[in-house]
């Protein structure tokens, strides 16, 4: 069904597009949530990635880790959310720049 | 293992049976280490009456025990007189490793000791009751005391080598606990310290010859028959191992019996009460290294080197601890002196060969210095801890039977026939005479102690108890109680007769006990023992020996009879170098203190102060604080913005991927 | 026999009382108290069946092979349990003891429940989690001592500095922050040369027949290993040397952690401040079996993972041992504090433990594990008694302290002992080990015997500074209201001191589980014994030099 010579090269471009998208918006948006959808984005975008280079390869490699990923994710949400909670739960306005109490 | 051969040997008809001889053994051990435990665990609640009698009962069941041993032996035939027993294995590390048996062995040596040790220690033991009877903690004293009676007999029983020297090191260890009794007087804590570590020393220089012996001869049980044994195979006679390993264990007699140059810490042994002294820093204790190099004859037998070196170390310390002597103005040091110039002689007599002549005397010394020190102490205790001869005088008009004991015992010292210590002394002197390296100078240096003895013994005797009271708390003095006069009586008896029941000098005549009943142990294992010189020799030997004792009592007589009891008294009659060095005691404790104590100190003050934590530490805090400095630079990174670490990251991911790209396309 | 796993319950029952902790509500103390006693009481008592069970004479077990086959294992292990853990790169749960490990174990089980019986005997705060740590801290030291897989080892060598970091940094003393940081960080640095160590020596392996590569302790003792050349790199067309063959290189790093943990000079320097500030309960086992599990992991994997590279270095070792020695005991006599003296004191001997074992002969080495015992008898009882002092005087400045005994006439008759045993007063069990050690040291050598004998002396001298000075001498004023030793105090400190002289007067005990395996061993350290590749496994001696 897909022309490998033809859908290969977008399918790659698509996954950069999400990636450079992605990747723009945890530099740029400072609302937490908003940088936390963009780090999905990437994440996804790699998937893809993964999956069309498996797909092209004809090896189960790339799937195998794009569930990898998938599951790292999934982690990485309810962590990340559960951080976002609590900081939103403070009485703290959600802006990134305002969390860098790591810096000292 | 190395038992084997020996049990086989000794279960004779008349000789003793091994089952017997361990009960003896287990019984002789445990009945003073169960007094130490009962007075120490019990002694503070029951109270002073049972601690007096749980410690001398202790002992008196051992010396009854002993005196079982000691007949049984004499029961036995002349070739069963030796039983070595087993109680348990030490350590067994396999075949070519250390395996030790704590074995012990009863012979005709160790009884004599042995019944030195339990009879004497019995009768100090109960002259401390009287003694101690002001004391706070009698339960810590009868319980050291104990401990050190059990310690003392496993020396002389020890049938090896390690087990001798645990019962080496625990009767140092029973002597420190004594020295420190009175632990609250800084001079007694520094004195028991200074006598732990010289005896350390000495436990070490024994423990390398046990290592030596262990390579030397593959005696890895460490059993003295074993060692004897095999010694002559296993070495070259005069070699240079062998000199080396008896180097040694020469070296641990002198820590023990405070010979030079180890020496020093038994003038300031004399901080312990005087049933101490008496005891272990007289009687018996110090004497152990004449035990040792008698029980060690083997060795000593195959090194010329070595036995002449023990012979002048003995005779030279007889020398100057003659000469300290005649200067002390403590009445304890004073025969502490004497103590170590008598044990001189001891061990000149071992170091030429002449073994039984040097038990001999170590048996009529233990009566004579016994008694010295507990008719000394009777006097300490009547006049209320004074020490110090200078005050002293006309004692006898208010402690006349301490006088007498007193003089029986100087008496006996001096060497005055027919008292004890004429007939050992001039025994050994007369050995001296004829045999060992350079035999008739170190003779005629035992004629000059023989000449010191007799002037500081009497010189003691006439400036306590002769002449005017020079305190007035003299006249308030009282004789002792009967608990300590009777031991000191019996001592006096002893300081009689020992001499000449155990030996009298004149072949034919009389018969030579103690060398009969001995010289069969210094024969085993191919032992040579001295024969006795001709009856001319001996007859000579004796009257020079009896004339120069008489001429130091003259002397005595002539400088102290009448005069004030004064150190300068001395300081007039004999030149001056030899009373400086007589009063700073030949200056050894300011060398050692200069050269070896002054100098670790300060090697461990500079490791404390500059090397740990300069150099060792500082390298470590070095490399730590440069990592911290470094990351100090990298901090200024970490500005604490979520979006400036994503930007890096981009940066370094996106730059990353460049160069491989472009790598990759040259 | 093996139907019970006893060496893994040895593991589950620490961790699994500290799960019943949790349970627990915090405020009910002296349960919490009763059930960590009781955890370590049941260890404890495994322990003991397992040494009573212990075969003395077991000979030599085959041993199959995980890349096929079987051989004579050079390790005679019993008890062991084997089950797969990561096969894919030859990683498993296998856990055994032999006559070394047996004693370490008895010695562990012993201090864990005398910890665990001081901290019951005293406040503590947040005290769940203190015994909680107390607990993980025994399942980790048992680890290292039963795991016979370098990766497992290598789990439980990490994971024993995590209670640990705890423990010093929540209860230590006023300086403990950074007292804690020095220690693990200087630890984990050693471990992790250790590590690479580890690795190396893993791909190292000369490939089998299967191709497998194991981190299995005997597989690696018998695996023949490829002889390498010296180490070096070409810069500005020189050939720079850098002296030593990559397995050199691995033994050293082996060594440096296992030094580092022991400690020996010039790796020392954690030891006195994370010792003067840990909690004496915490010491008891620090300083009790922590350091000797550096001494255990030398005899364990740097003697025999290097057959013949061994003896490279041995002499390097030992002479650092007796360096140590003298070093410690100088510290020691110079100190005034005398939590820092017995700390000192402590790296002292542990001198001589490393020298025995670095003599390579079966006297050196079974007198190292009968003065792993013993020390670990004697420091626990020497802090036990420091803190006892401290609790009492409010200080621990020998200047301010004296005459103690006239207070305390029971402690002083526990210190004498301990003080004895400390100095290796013949009759006490401090001597049975030092003879031992001694005689191997002799026997190697004699010149490091000498040396060692300073230490010996110096010992004595320290020793009775610390004991005289606290206990004689006039009474100072801050000795004037001390009580003596409660009954509970003393039966802690009884068994100490009845085991001093226990094993002073019969060590034959430990001698005979330990003799078969230091046999072991010594031969493979030595390289006498045979390995798979016999030819290829024991150096050229060109190189050796």
């Amino acid at each position: 069904m897909l022309d490998t010579q033809q859908t290969f090269p977008w399918l790659l471009a698509v996954a950069s597009g999400m990636f450079t998208i992605g990747a723009l918006g945890v530099l740029i948006r400072r609302n937490p949530l908003v940088v936390f959808m963009c780090i999905e984005l990437m994440l996804n975008a790699v998937n893809l990635a993964f999956v069309t280079y498996g797909h092209f390869l004809n090896s189960m490699d790339g799937q195998m880790f794009a569930l990898m990923v998938v599951v790292v994710a999934a982690a990485e949400v309810v962590v990340g959310l559960a951080l976002i909670t609590q900081v939103f739960r403070s009485g703290r306005e959600l802006d990134v720049d305002d969390l860098s109490e790591m810096s000292e | 293992m190395s038992h084997a051969l020996l049990a086989a040997t000794a279960i004779p008809q008349n000789g003793m049976s091994t089952d017997k001889a361990k009960t003896l053994v287990i019984l002789v051990l445990v009945l003073p280490l169960a007094g130490a435990l009962l007075n120490a665990a019990l002694g503070p609640r029951l109270g002073r009456r049972f601690v007096n009698y749980a410690g001398t009962l202790s002992i008196l069941a051992s010396l009854i025990v002993t005196l079982v041993v000691f007949f049984t032996i004499l029961g036995a035939d002349q070739s069963l007189r030796s039983t070595t027993v087993t109680l348990w294995t030490y350590i067994d590390l396999g075949p070519g490793n250390l395996n030790v048996d704590v074995s012990f062995t009863l012979d005709q040596l160790s009884a004599v000791m042995m019944l030195v040790i339990t009879g004497v220690g019995f009768l100090i033991h109960v002259y401390s009751v009287g003694y101690m009877e002001h004391d706070a903690t009698p339960h810590r004293f009868f319980s050291y005391m104990n401990l050190f009676i059990f310690s003392m007999l496993l020396l002389v029983l020890a049938a090896n080598l390690l087990i001798l020297i645990v019962g080496w090191a625990m009767v140092g260890l029973a002597s420190y606990l004594l020295i420190g009794y009175y632990y609250e007087r800084r001079s007694a804590v520094l004195a028991a310290r200074k006598a732990f570590i010289t005896q350390v020393i000495g436990d070490i220089a024994m423990v390398v010859a046990a290592f030596m012996l262990v390579l030397g001869l593959g005696a890895h049980s460490l059993s003295l028959p074993v060692i004897f044994a095999t010694a002559h195979d296993g070495f070259a006679v005069n070699g240079a191992y062998v000199t080396a390993i008896c180097m040694l264990l020469a070296l641990g007699a002198f820590a023990k019996s405070a010979q030079f140059p180890l020496h020093t810490w038994l003038p300031d042994a004399m901080e312990g009460p005087t049933p101490v002294s008496a005891l272990i820093h007289a009687a018996t204790m110090v004497t152990a290294g004449v035990y040792l190099i008698a029980r060690f004859h083997t060795l000593f037998d195959m090194s010329v080197l070595a036995q002449g070196m023990v012979a002048c170390v003995g005779m030279g310390t007889a020398l100057m601890a003659g000469v300290i002597a005649l200067s002390q103005i403590d009445i304890k040091r004073v025969i502490a002196f004497s103590t170590m110039s008598q044990i001189g002689l001891m061990i000149f007599a071992v170091g030429i060969g002449a073994y039984s002549a040097g038990m001999f005397h170590f048996i009529t010394h233990a009566f004579f210095k016994a008694l010295l020190f507990l008719a000394a102490g009777n006097v300490i205790h009547a006049l209320h801890d004074e020490q110090d001869v200078r005050l002293m005088g006309g004692v006898e008009r208010f402690m006349t039977n301490t006088g007498r004991y007193f003089l029986v015992g100087s008496v006996a010292l001096a060497g005055i026939i027919p008292f004890a210590g004429y007939y050992s002394k001039e025994d050994l002197l007369g050995f001296g005479a004829v045999y060992g390296p350079g035999a008739p100078a170190l003779y005629i240096a035992g004629l000059v102690v023989n000449v010191l003895t007799g002037i500081y013994a009497f010189r003691l005797y006439f400036l306590v108890f002769h002449g005017e009271p020079q305190t007035a708390r003299i006249s308030d003095a009282k004789e002792a109680r009967r608990v300590m006069l009777v031991p000191v009586a019996l001592l006096a008896l002893g300081s009689v007769v020992s001499g000449f029941l155990l030996q009298f000098p004149l072949p034919g005549i009389g018969k030579n006990v103690i060398g009969d009943w001995l010289n069969p142990v210094f024969a085993q294992y191919g032992g040579t023992v001295l024969a006795e010189p001709s009856t001319a020799t001996v007859l000579l030997t004796q009257l020079i020996g009896l004339a120069a004792s008489l001429l130091g009592v003259g002397l005595a007589r002539q400088w102290f009879f009448f005069h004030s009891p004064d150190a300068e008294v001395v300081a007039s009659r004999v030149p001056r170098f030899l009373t400086l060095l007589s009063l700073h005691r030949f200056y050894f404790d300011d060398i050692y203190d200069a050269v070896l104590v002054r100098p670790s100190l300060a090697a461990a003050r500079g490791v404390r102060r500059v090397i740990e934590p300069r150099y060792i530490d500082g390298a470590v805090r070095g490399v730590g604080s440069a990592l911290s400095e470094l990351s100090v630079d990298f901090r200024t990174y970490q500005t604490g913005f979520i979006r400036d670490y994503a930007a890096i990251m981009t940066i370094g991911a996106v730059g990353f991927v460049a160069i491989m790209v472009l790598l990759v396309a040259r | 026999m093996n139907s019970i796993p006893w060496l893994t319950l040895l593991l589950v029952v620490p961790v699994g009382t500290v799960l019943v902790l949790q349970v627990l509500p915090r405020r009910a103390t002296a349960l919490i108290k009763a059930v960590t006693v009781a955890g370590t009481l049941a260890n404890a008592a495994i322990v003991a069946g397992l040494l009573v069970a212990f075969d003395r004479a077991p000979g030599t077990k085959a041993y199959a092979l995980p890349q096929g086959g079987s051989h004579a294992a050079p390790l005679t292990f019993q008890f062991q349990e084997f089950h797969t853990w990561v096969p894919a790169i030859g990683a498993g749960y296998h856990v055994g003891i032999d006559g070394l490990s047996a004693w370490l174990l008895a010695l562990d089980a012993g201090l864990f429940l005398l910890a665990a019986v001081v901290v019951s005997s005293r406040d503590t705060e947040r005290l769940k989690l203190f015994c909680g740590l107390l607990l993980l801290a025994e399942g980790a030291t048992m680890g290292v001592l039963l795991s016979l897989d370098l990766l497992l080892f290598y789990f439980f060598w990490e994971g024993m500095l995590i209670p640990l970091y705890f423990l010093l940094g929540f209860w230590g003393g006023p300086e403990r922050g950074r007292a804690t940081l020095k220690f693990v960080v200087y630890t984990v640095a050693g471990s992790l040369l250790m590590l690479l160590s580890i690795i190396y020596i893993y791909f190292d392996q000369t490939a089998t027949a299967s191709g497998h590569l194991t981190f299995d302790l005997q597989a690696l003792i018998l695996n023949p290993t490829p002889t390498h050349d010296v180490v070096g790199f070409s810069a500005f067309g020189q050939h720079v040397s850098l002296l030593l063959t990559p397995r050199q290189f691995a033994f050293v790093g082996f060594a440096l952690a296992f030094l580092i943990k022991v400690p020996i000079f010039p790796f020392h320097t954690w030891l006195p401040d994370s010792y003067v500030n840990a909690p004496v309960a915490v010491l008891v086992f620090f300083a009790g079996i922590v350091g000797k599990l550096g001494a255990f992991a030398f005899v364990r994997y740097a003697l025999t993972l290097f057959p013949g590279r061994v003896q490279d270095f041995h002499y390097v070792i030992a002479a650092l041992a007796v360096i140590s020695i003298i070093y410690g005991a100088l510290l020691a006599l110079s100190q005034r504090d005398i939590k820092r003296l017995v700390a000192y004191a402590s790296m002292s001997h542990l001198g001589y433990i490393v020298l025995g074992i670095f003599v390579l002969n079966a006297n050196g080495l079974n007198g190292s594990i009968l003065q792993i015992i013993n020390h670990g008898i004697i420091i626990a009882a020497l802090f036990l008694i420091v803190a006892m002092i401290e609790a009492r005087t409010g200080t621990r400045d020998l200047r301010e302290l004296g005459g103690l005994e006239k207070r305390m006439p029971w402690f002083y008759a526990f210190f004498l002992v301990t003080t004895l045993a400390a100095l290796s007063m013949p009759g006490t069990n401090g001597f049975a080990g030092e003879f031992t050690i001694l005689l191997g040291a002799f026997t190697a050598t004699w010149a490091l015997a000498a040396f060692a004998f300073i230490g010996t002396l110096l010992a004595a001298w320290y020793m009775l500074r610390l004991h005289q000075g606290v206990m004689h001498q006039p009474l100072t004023p801050r000795g004037e209201a001390v009580r003596d030793i409660r009954i509970t105090e003393g039966l802690i400190l009884a068994p100490l001191a009845a085991l001093m002289i226990l094993l002073g007067v019969f060590p034959k005990p430990v001698g005979d589980i330990s003799k078969a395996t230091v046999n072991q061993y010594v031969s493979i350290a030595t390289g006498t014994q045979p390995t798979l590749g016999a030819p290829q496994a024991v150096a050229p001696p060109a190189e050796a030099g």
